[in-house]
C-alpha cells in the first residue's frame, strides 16, 4: 500500500461531508466514482487538518493512543479490505498540530496539516476557487455546521449575536481603514510554522525542565494532559509554601513527547530532548 | 473511565504571545512620518492578533469579532467629528501590557522603545486607546504625559460629552461590566456609564459588583485559563444572569475574548449545566449597532 | 480510552508516587528546618526583633517609674501648696472664684464668654405713641453657653461622619472614595490643618479667658475686654496664619514625600528592618486588618482558610496568593485602608523572577 498523498488538497476533489462531534469532517476522494461510502471498499481521505486515508488505515489504534487531545474516535467500516474500523477524527478542531500520531502510524496514513495553510495558501488557482465554494478552515465553518449538526450544538447555534450582527452592518455600510489584520495572519503563519518546526515530537523525545531556568509558574502543568508533570520543591532551604523554589519535573512514563509544555513555558525551560 | 477535556487547553495562549514577542524582537528602525498631522492618536492595540489567536483556536464557535471594536472605535471617532490618525498594527506594536505584567522585561522595553519613537514622529497631542490595558500602560508605565506630553484618554473618555445621540433599535436591558485596569487601576467609572445613558431605549442596570468592587474577567495579561479563573468569570456571569441583563458592556477587548469565550463554551457542553441568557460585546460594538440611521 | 489502557495505569501510579514524593520533601523540609534552627531562622531572627522583659525592659521600666516618684517626693516635701482662703459658693464673683478642673475650663470659657442674646423693638421711635423700648430675650447666657458645648463636643463625635463629605468638598482628591484612609499630613491639605489649629488655640483662649478674675489679680491691665478680644481674634489669627504658613511651603515646592522619598527616610531611620525594596515599605503599611483576603476573587475560590495576602506576602511567605496565580485585578489595593498597592509588588516580584530585572 502507498503513503498518504502529501498533496491531496490540490490534486483530490471533496466528495462528501461526515458528521463529526463539533464540525462536519470533510471527505476527499479522487473523483467522485472512488469514493462509495462507509461499508464500500473506496474511502479515501478524511479530514482536512488531520487527514487520515482510510485506504490505508490498517487501523492499529496507535495514533488514538498517541493523541494528546483525544482527536480520535472509532468508526466501524464493514466490508473494507484494509480494515473494518478506522480512527476517525470526530474533535478535528481540537487538534494542537503536534503531529504525534503522524509520527506512531506504521502504515503512515496520517497527514497533519497546519491549519494557516489551509485555505489561504494553496497552490494552483483551481483549488482557490474550490475552497471559497467549500471552506475547510475552521474559521468559517460554523455556517456549515449549523446545517450539518443541529443536536449538540443546536443550543449553542440557537441565538447568534444579534447586536454584534447589526453592528458590523452599520460597519459595513462605510470603508473603514483597517488595523493590521494581514500582517498579524501572516505573522501567526509563520511563526507557527517556524515554532512547530523547530521543535522535535513524538515518542522518541521527552521534554526536559531546565531547573535553573524555571520560574515554578505552573503554566507548563495545567497544560500537560497527561498530569506527567508536577511541581516539586528541590531546595529543602526553602519553605515549602514559597512558590519559586518549586520546579517543574516531567515523569518520563506518561510524557508523550506533545511539546506543549515547551510551548507554554515562558522562560523557554522546557527542552525536548531524545529519550535515548 | 475515560479522562475529562482539561481546562488548560482552552487558550493555547503562548501562540499569541509569541507573536507579540516575535513583532517585538524584529526591530524595525525606518523613519516614519504620518501624512498629515493630527490632534489626536487612535492605539486599536492588539485587537487583530486576537482574532487571528481565537481563529485558529476552536473558541471561534461563536461569532467573536475583536477587529470590529477597532472598526466601531474609528467610525464613533469620525461620527463625534474627530479624524483620528490610525496608529495600527503594521507602524507600531503592541503596548507590551501582557508582558510586563508576565515579568518579561526585555519584551516590554523593546516594545516601549519602538513605540516611543514612532509616537514622538507621529506628533500627536492626545492618544486614545478602545483597550483599558493599552490606556493603562501608556499612562502609568510609559508615562507618556511626563515624558512626551501627550495626553492619553480611554476613548470612552474622548466620546464623553460631545453631545452625541445614540437610538437602540429596541428596548434592552444592558450592564456595565468594569475592566480593572479602567476602574480599580485608572479610577474612571463614570465616562463609559455616560456614554451608555446616551442611548435612547437603552435601560442600564448595575451588576452585584460593581465600580471598585466589580469582579475581574479572571484571566489576567493571557497568564491562566484553568479552573479557578473560570470560577471567578462564572461568578460574574452568574451576576449578569441575577440582573436579568441582555448585553453585558465591558471597556476592554480581553473582557470581551474572555467573557463571550466562557459563553460559547458553555453553549457548547449544555451538559454542565450552565447557561447564562446573553451576550457579551464591548461598550464600542454596541454604541455603532446604536447609531442612527444617516438619512 | 478502553479499559485495559496500560497508560491509565501508569497515569496513577505516577501521581501517586509524585504525591508521596513531594510529602516525602514537605516532612525532610520541615525536619532540616527544626534541626538546622540557627542557620535556616534568620529571615525569622531579623524579623522579630525585641528585647527580653528581664531584665531589659523591666530595667527601663523601673528607672522611669522610680524617677517620677522621686520628683512627686521632691515637690510634696518642698514646694508649699498655693492655697488660699477656704472657697465660698455663696459669694458669687468674690475672690477667690470658684473654679472647676483645667481640663473643664475652656466648658467654663464658653460659659463665661457667652452674652444674652436679646432682640430690642426700639417702639421709642414710633412718635406720639410714647410706648417704651421692648427687649426680647432670644436665649440667655446659660442656656447659649450649654449649647456651644453640645456643639463642640457634637462636631467631635461627628468628624468621622461629615470627614468623607467634607473632604470631598475641601479637596475632592481626598474625599475620593479610593483614597479613603489614606494618611495626611498638614503640608498635603493645609485647610484641614488650619481648622485643627484654630480649634486647639480656641480652647487654649477659652481656659484662659475663664480664669480672668484670677488674672485681674496678677495683672490687673489684662482686663476681661481685652481677653475677649483675644478669644474671638487669636484662634482666627492663628488659623490664617497656619494656612499661609503651610501654603507658601507648598507652593515653594516642599512638596507631600513621594514614597520613594518616605523609603528613604526610612531606610535611613531604621536599617536594621532589612528594607530592601518600596514594595516592602508599602507592604510594611499593612496592619493586618484582613479586608484583602476576604475580597480577592482568587483566595475566594482556591482558599481554603483565613489569610492575610498582603502581610504575608511582606513575611516573605507568598501563600497567600501565589505569585503566579495573582490575577492582578486590584482589588486588594480598593479595599486597602491604607492602599497599599499589592499588584505593584507583584509586577515587580515578577519581573524580577522572570527576567531577573528590576523595575
Amino acid at each position: 500500500m502507498a503513503e498518504i498523498d502529501k498533496n491531496f488538497m490540490s490534486t483530490y476533489a471533496k466528495v462528501a461531508t461526515h458528521d463529526g462531534d463539533d464540525e462536519p469532517i470533510q471527505i476527499w476522494a479522487k473523483d467522485t466514482d472512488s469514493y462509495g461510502g462507509v461499508g464500500s471498499d473506496k474511502l479515501g481521505i478524511w479530514g482536512s487538518v488531520v487527514a487520515v486515508d482510510f485506504d490505508i488505515c490498517v487501523a492499529d489504534g496507535a495514533c488514538i493512543e498517541a493523541c494528546p487531545v483525544d482527536v480520535y474516535d472509532w468508526i466501524d467500516t464493514p466490508n473494507h479490505p484494509a480494515s473494518d474500523k478506522k480512527a476517525i477524527m470526530a474533535r478535528e478542531p481540537d487538534c494542537i498540530v503536534c503531529r504525534a500520531c503522524e509520527e506512531v502510524c506504521p502504515v503512515v496514513a496520517v497527514l497533519i496539516t497546519d491549519p494557516g495553510d489551509i485555505g489561504t495558501d494553496s497552490g494552483t488557482s483551481e483549488v482557490i476557487e474550490e475552497s471559497e465554494e467549500t471552506p475547510a478552515t475552521p474559521a468559517e465553518a460554523p455556517q456549515e455546521s449549523i446545517m450539518a449538526t443541529d443536536e449538540t450544538t443546536s443550543l449553542f447555534f440557537h441565538k447568534p449575536n444579534k447586536w454584534l450582527g447589526r453592528a458590523k452592518d452599520v460597519l459595513a455600510k462605510e470603508e473603514l481603514p483597517t488595523t493590521g489584520i494581514e500582517k498579524a495572519k501572516d505573522m501567526f503563519k509563520d511563526l507557527r510554522k517556524q515554532t512547530l518546526d523547530s521543535l522535535p515530537r513524538g515518542k522518541d523525545y521527552i521534554a526536559l525542565v531546565d531547573n535553573e531556568k524555571c520560574i515554578g509558574c505552573t503554566q507548563c502543568v495545567y497544560f500537560c494532559n497527561f498530569a506527567s508533570i508536577d511541581m516539586i520543591s528541590w531546595d529543602l532551604q526553602a519553605r515549602t509554601s514559597q512558590f519559586e523554589s518549586k520546579k517543574a519535573l516531567i515523569l518520563e512514563d506518561t510524557c508523550t513527547g506533545c511539546t506543549l509544555c515547551a510551548f507554554a513555558c515562558p522562560v523557554e525551560a522546557i527542552t525536548m530532548e531524545s529519550r535515548v | 473511565m475515560s479522562r475529562t477535556k482539561p481546562y488548560s487547553r482552552t487558550i493555547p495562549h503562548p501562540l499569541f504571545e509569541r507573536l507579540i514577542v516575535e513583532d517585538a524582537m524584529n526591530e524595525d528602525k525606518e523613519a516614519w512620518k504620518p501624512e498629515r498631522p493630527h490632534e489626536y492618536g487612535y492605539f486599536p492595540g492588539c485587537v487583530d492578533f486576537m482574532d487571528v489567536e481565537v481563529k485558529f483556536t476552536h473558541l471561534n464557535k461563536g461569532d467573536a469579532d475583536h477587529a470590529s471594536i477597532a472598526a466601531a472605535s474609528i467610525k464613533l471617532l469620525n461620527y463625534a467629528n474627530i479624524d483620528p490618525l490610525i496608529l495600527d498594527m503594521n507602524i507600531f506594536k503592541c503596548s507590551g501590557h501582557d508582558q510586563l505584567w508576565q515579568g518579561q522585561l526585555e519584551v516590554f522595553d523593546a516594545l516601549k522603545e519602538h513605540n516611543m519613537r514612532r509616537l514622538k514622529e507621529s506628533g500627536i497631542k492626545i492618544i486614545t486607546c478602545s483597550c483599558a490595558e493599552c490606556y493603562r500602560t501608556f499612562a502609568v508605565d510609559y508615562d507618556l504625559p511626563g515624558t512626551l506630553g501627550i495626553k492619553v484618554e480611554h476613548i470612552t473618555q474622548t466620546l464623553q460629552g460631545r453631545g452625541l445621540k445614540f437610538k437602540a433599535p429596541e428596548d434592552v436591558t444592558v450592564a456595565y461590566h468594569d475592566p480593572c485596569r479602567l476602574g480599580r487601576m485608572m479610577g474612571e467609572y463614570e465616562a463609559p456609564r455616560d456614554l451608555i445613558q446616551l442611548v435612547d431605549g437603552a435601560k442600564m442596570v448595575e451588576l452585584e459588583n460593581n465600580k471598585e468592587r466589580a469582579l475581574c474577567c479572571g484571566v489576567s495579561s493571557m497568564m491562566y485559563c484553568n479552573d479557578a479563573t473560570k470560577a471567578v468569570r462564572r461568578k460574574r456571569l452568574d451576576q449578569g444572569s441575577d440582573a436579568g441583563i441582555d448585553l453585558m458592556l465591558g471597556g476592554c477587548p480581553k473582557c470581551y475574548m474572555h467573557m463571550q469565550c466562557m459563553l460559547n463554551e458553555e453553549r457548547m457542553n449544555p451538559e454542565e449545566g450552565h447557561h447564562h441568557d446573553y451576550e457579551m460585546m464591548d461598550l464600542m460594538q454596541f454604541l455603532v449597532a446604536c447609531l442612527e440611521e444617516e438619512n | 480510552m478502553t479499559e485495559d489502557n496500560p497508560s491509565e495505569v501508569v497515569d496513577d501510579d505516577a501521581i501517586e508516587m509524585i504525591y508521596e514524593h513531594q510529602e516525602e520533601q514537605i516532612s525532610l523540609d520541615t525536619v532540616n528546618k527544626l534541626e538546622n534552627r540557627e542557620d535556616h531562622s534568620v529571615l525569622e531572627a531579623d524579623m522579630v526583633k525585641g528585647e527580653p522583659l528581664y531584665p531589659h525592659e523591666m530595667t527601663r521600666d523601673a528607672v522611669l517609674t522610680l524617677y517620677i516618684l522621686a520628683l512627686f517626693f521632691y515637690l510634696a516635701a518642698f514646694v508649699p501648696p498655693p492655697l488660699h482662703k477656704a472657697a465660698d459658693p455663696t459669694a458669687g464673683t468674690a475672690f477667690p472664684p470658684p473654679l472647676p478642673d483645667w481640663y473643664l475650663l475652656w466648658a467654663f470659657g464658653c460659659l463665661k464668654v457667652a452674652t444674652d442674646l436679646k432682640i430690642g423693638l426700639p417702639l421709642s421711635l414710633i412718635p406720639f405713641l410714647g410706648l417704651e423700648d421692648i427687649e426680647i430675650f432670644l436665649m440667655t447666657a446659660k442656656v447659649w453657653g450649654t449649647l456651644v458645648q453640645g456643639l463642640i463636643v457634637g462636631l467631635v463625635v461627628a468628624v468621622p461622619f461629615l470627614d468623607r463629605a467634607l473632604g470631598a468638598l475641601i479637596d475632592p482628591q481626598y474625599g475620593d472614595v479610593v483614597n479613603r484612609g489614606h494618611e495626611r499630613r498638614p503640608i498635603e491639605d493645609p485647610v484641614r490643618a488650619a481648622i485643627g489649629v484654630y480649634g486647639i488655640v480656641m480652647v487654649i483662649m477659652l481656659s484662659i479667658f475663664s480664669i480672668n478674675a484670677n488674672i485681674a489679680i496678677y495683672y490687673p491691665e489684662v482686663t476681661t475686654d481685652v481677653l475677649n478680644q483675644l478669644t474671638i481674634w487669636g484662634p482666627i489669627v492663628a488659623g490664617v496664619i497656619t494656612y499661609v504658613f503651610l501654603d507658601r511651603r507648598r507652593s515653594e515646592g516642599a512638596k507631600p514625600l513621594t514614597d520613594e522619598e518616605r523609603f528613604s527616610l526610612y531606610v535611613d531611620g531604621i536599617k536594621d528592618r532589612r528594607m530592601q525594596r518600596i514594595y516592602e515599605f508599602k507592604l510594611n503599611r499593612c496592619y493586618q486588618c484582613g479586608l484583602c483576603d476576604d475580597i480577592c476573587p482568587v483566595r475566594d475560590m482556591e482558599g481554603e482558610h483565613e489569610l492575610n495576602i498582603i502581610y504575608n506576602t511582606f513575611q516573605n511567605e507568598h501563600d497567600g496568593v501565589a505569585m503566579w496565580s495573582c490575577i492582578t485585578c486590584g482589588m486588594c489595593t480598593a479595599v486597602c485602608p491604607q492602599n497599599i498597592e499589592y499588584i505593584d509588588y507583584v509586577l515587580e516580584q515578577r519581573a524580577l523572577t522572570t527576567s531577573g530585572a528590576s523595575l
